[in-house]
């Protein structure tokens, strides 16, 4: 596969796991306890979306990331290093907002952990930061 | 957890520890004593694709069972040396036993 190709679905890929995390994100953020049966329904449906659309999304952007820098020869540049580290940092909240999002659409009256209410502001920080890493490449 | 929670999590953690084992074992020797870059380059990735998937599976298991801070970071840290991930894969065969001896 060229390499833009591998890029375009990169791209395509990230778009919905950034769209899918920022959702889980702010839905889980804003979460009172306990919760109607409406809103129990909406986190079931957004437990479908996260495990078929986001989660995928995650593991075919990893897999198309790591090609184009095998490809393109990158593994040595810094910027990729320091990419690296923030997009595993948010594949592991990725992992977290999941769990939190399947004890929530379990049990109505399960409050969930505090730390959740940054969540969104650190997700914002971090996709800014991979946006900037791989288009300037700054170092 | 469930039982597939706990069987994501020890394939996932078996996986990493052998990408890392094959890399830093046999891999990087390859690269430096025998001049064969070519295990890095195939390796590399391979396990590139392996500690994420760990990561993930970790946290999210994390998080579903309310694991305490410290035993989150111990696995981590596991996770990062060699053989670690292997200790990991028994201590969560240890964890869905007693958890499926408490449920039954």
């Amino acid at each position: 596969m060229t390499y833009l190709w591998l890029k375009a679905f990169h791209v395509a890929c990230v778009l919905l796991f950034v769209g899918g995390i920022f959702t889980t994100a702010l839905t889980l953020s804003g979460l009172e306890t306990p919760r109607d049966a409406a809103r129990m329904a909406g986190l079931q449906r957004l437990r479908l979306w996260d495990r078929y659309v986001t989660g995928l999304a995650l593991l075919a952007l990893w897999g198309l990331g790591i090609a184009m820098a095998v490809q393109a020869d990158w593994f040595a540049a810094p910027w990729l290093s320091v990419k690296l580290v923030v997009v595993i940092a948010l594949s592991g909240l990725h992992g977290a907002l999941t769990g939190n999002l399947r004890k929530a659409a379990a049990d109505p009256a399960r409050a969930l952990p505090r730390y959740l209410r940054a969540v969104p502001a650190l997700i914002a920080v971090s996709v800014a930061g991979v946006a900037v890493l791989a288009v300037a490449k700054p170092f | 957890m469930s039982a597939r929670d706990y069987r994501l999590l020890r394939v996932a953690s078996v996986a990493e520890a052998a990408t890392l084992l094959a890399l830093v074992g046999v891999a990087v020797p390859l690269k430096h004593f025998w001049g064969w870059p070519e295990a890095v380059r195939m390796m590399g990735p391979v396990h590139g694709l392996a500690f994420p998937s760990f990561g993930w599976a970790l946290m999210q298991a994390s998080a579903a069972g309310d694991w305490p801070r410290g035993e989150v970071f111990r696995v981590a840290l596991l996770a990062c040396i060699p053989f670690g991930g292997f200790v990991n894969e028994r201590r969560f065969a240890a964890r869905q036993a007693l958890s499926e001896g408490e449920t039954s």
